[in-house]
């Protein structure tokens, strides 16, 4: 067994809000070796603790935080946590990760991890203080929004740099799409803010001042100066636009999902994209613990019917409020932006989910009555004032904030323009303009996903190793990033600026020796394949296999009308060659199934319970 | 030979321009091509931070100072993806 001498702390806070009990837990080094940190913790303890029959707003349902061996050590970007639960968006396992200072806070507070599992008798609040679990009452706060909820929480522990993870409104009265807000970041996408309400936790605040053990502090201090002078001279584009950036890019190449993937050119495209934005609506930058980029773009209206509000929308939220609910006014999209942010709503399945809404109202299968006001494509202000019935959960919009399982069983017909995978909404990159986008989306970990799923876009564009118009060879691609996707997620690190300290998919360098003790850079996308495999087990005990991997017949079936993509479609004879592709790389079988060979290949064969080996289909490589 | 260059999105900014036509001598590495670029628009294009496509196809910068042009060419320059 390795032994590391620093980066981790070695423990996780165990809270059981039924009894209010706290437990500190060893972790073995021999996890660590497994499975890293953050993400790779977080579904190991998953796998063991979260059967597939538990209903995710039961007691039952667990939240686990981790955090990674980086996540607050000072390096470039180190601010990312990691939580896990099985989500009520889609009924299955959830990872999701944040910035914010939450993971860094819970690190000096002297754990790696935090579990809360079971549900308080009353509306609750945690506060973890230097390693000290305290259960204050959030009766007085319960419904307020996420903004105004911290600061409460700051007025009552008496501590400004106290971080805080809320639950919003959205949440409290239960909304299936409700995320948790991080010092104003999120963890969006699957309903884990529904899960914290549904413990009655409103909230959990951490501050810790204590140190993170390193193993060679002074070679790391070094190596830090140079690693973030590379992060922000690399990443100019990302301090001047942020991810908005992309949305010109991607609209130019004909890849730009709108009018709910009816079409994936923008119409009013020069007032979303980002040098537009910057133009008329940017304030100043706003960063993450440790970050020399500061991505976040925080934007003002500062005139029209949406005068006042204000927010830092990502290319995602502009692309799903915007481009794909046909509005193409930045004002509204900075309001609902905002509004999702103080609600807690993930604004990449409210704004997929309004769309879908706008085209069933356009072809008549919902009616006025029904929606409670006219929803047509372009309208800005009805695409905010349906987010706020969203957030509020009153009328339709307590419908449509359910999600799209709920919907589907509510309203079979609509089911076609539900543009989905696993029941989680999809990005804003369309599969017909990146077949690899495709295959993320349909073999992504918890749902339709660019980020867990794999996003091909770089090297589908940029390496000229690619057609993105092929399939061939993307079953290859797209499972190495998600290995490499995986094993970050696992480090604590944020995606941006990664590639400033050697991690990429031939990850490089020392800086983890110099943080642990242990160079583990050799294992990492073996790690990563590891993670990623017990992922698919989990999904496989809940009941998925290849036939959920498909995407929605827009996409396989309706050529793109227009742009530089048109014409284009992903028919299931492609997809099914790039899935083969794919499951054949993994060593999964036909079905998607990971086979006993490659479990033990993985060194998972002794972590899988035995009536889960079972589940093999046929159990060789044959299919 | 004649190279039209594209800024695409956000580089449009940096560049202070949304295109740009010259004429240079034929062979040219990619390389070389940017530098006259950078000449033109004032606008250093940082394998770091920017991506190339040459008609249309990805060039890596690695591959820059090697991948020769020898006839007109269109050249694309955007933001270096860094992840969604």
């Amino acid at each position: 067994m390795m032994l590391f001498r620093g980066g981790y702390l070695g423990r996780a806070l165990r809270v059981n809000l039924t009894e209010e009990k706290v437990i500190t837990e060893e972790i073995s080094p021999r996890v660590y070796e497994q499975f890293l940190g953050g993400r790779g913790l977080a579904a190991f303890y998953y796998y063991n603790e979260i059967g597939a029959d538990i209903d995710p707003l039961s007691p039952e349902n667990k939240i686990f935080f981790f955090t990674g061996p980086l996540t607050g050590v000072k390096l470039p970007s180190t601010t990312k946590f990691n939580l896990t639960t099985k989500s009520p968006q889609t009924g299955l396992y959830l990872c999701s990760n944040s910035g914010g200072n939450f993971g860094p806070h819970l690190k000096f507070s002297g754990f790696d991890g935090l579990i809360i599992e079971g549900r308080a008798r009353r509306p609750t609040f945690l506060y973890i203080r230097d390693g000290q679990v305290e259960f204050h009452s959030a009766e007085a706060f319960w419904e307020e929004e996420t903004g105004r909820a911290t600061e409460i929480i700051k007025e009552i522990t008496g501590e400004k740099r106290v971080s805080v993870m809320v639950a919003g409104r959205a949440a409290t009265r239960g909304a299936d799409i409700a995320c948790i807000m991080v010092d104003g970041r999120s963890a969006g996408r699957g309903g884990a803010g529904r899960v914290m309400a549904s413990k009655n936790l409103k909230a959990v605040a951490v501050l810790g001042r204590g140190k993170i053990p390193l193993y060679r502090p002074q070679a790391l201090m070094e190596f830090s100066r140079e690693a973030m002078r590379k992060a922000r001279e690399s990443r100019p584009v990302h301090t001047r636009f942020g991810t908005p950036q992309y949305t010109g890019v991607l609209n130019e190449l004909g890849c730009y999902p709108s009018y709910n993937f009816r079409t994936a050119v923008f119409d009013g495209i020069d007032t979303i994209k980002a040098e537009y934005m910057e133009k008329h609506y940017k304030v100043k930058n706003k960063a993450c613990y440790s970050c020399p980029i500061g991505c976040a773009q925080i934007c003002e209206v500062k005139e029209g019917p949406f005068k006042g509000f204000r927010s830092d929308p990502e290319y995602e939220s502009i692309g799903t409020l915007g481009a794909q609910c046909g509005v193409a006014d930045f004002g509204a999209i900075i309001a609902a932006n905002q509004l999702c942010d103080e609600y807690g709503l993930d604004s990449m399945s409210a704004g997929t989910i309004i769309a879908y809404a706008m085209e069933c109202y356009e072809l008549g299968l919902f009616s006025r009555e029904l929606i409670g006001r006219e929803l047509r494509f372009g309208d800005g202000t009805a695409m905010v004032e349906m987010l706020r019935d969203m957030g509020e959960m009153r009328g339709f919009g307590a419908e449509l904030a359910r999600g799209f399982k709920y919907l589907a069983a509510k309203y079979p017909e609509t089911v076609p323009y539900m543009m989905q995978c696993k029941w989680m909404p999809f990005a804003a990159y369309e599969p017909r303009g990146f077949f690899g986008i495709g295959l993320s989306y349909g073999t992504s970990s918890r749902g339709a996903c660019h980020n867990v799923g794999g996003w091909t876009i770089r090297d589908e564009l940029l390496t000229g190793e690619y057609d993105r118009f092929a399939v061939k060879g993307k079953g290859l691609l797209v499972k190495r990033i998600q290995e490499t996707r995986a094993y970050v997620d696992s480090l604590g690190i944020c995606t941006v600026a990664r590639s400033s300290m050697g991690f990429n998919d031939q990850p490089r360098g020392s800086v983890l020796e110099m943080v642990t003790g242990v160079d583990l850079t050799p294992q990492l996308m073996e790690i990563g394949e590891r993670i990623y495999t017990l992922e698919r087990l989990i999904l496989v005990r809940e009941g998925i296999t290849r036939k959920d991997d498909y995407l929605p017949d827009r996409i396989m079936k309706e050529p793109l009308p227009e742009g530089p993509a048109k014409g284009k479609v992903l028919t299931k004879e492609m997809y099914d060659e790039m899935l083969d592709e794919y499951y054949a790389a993994r060593g999964w079988d036909k079905d998607g199934i990971p086979t006993r060979e490659r479990l033990h290949q993985l060194a998972l064969a002794s972590v899988v319970k035995p009536g889960d080996l079972n589940r093999e289909g046929g159990g060789t490589n044959e299919g | 030979m004649q190279v039209s260059i594209t800024f695409l999105g956000p580089a449009a900014s940096f560049a202070g321009r949304t295109a740009t036509m010259f004429e240079v001598p034929a062979p040219a590495t990619v390389k070389e091509i940017l530098e006259v670029a950078a000449n033109e628009c004032g606008f250093r294009v940082d394998p770091a931070a920017w991506a190339v496509l040459l008609d249309g196809r990805g060039v890596p910068p690695e591959d820059w100072d090697t991948f020769t042009v020898d006839q007109d060419c269109q050249l694309t320059v955007l933001p270096m993806l860094a992840g969604g």
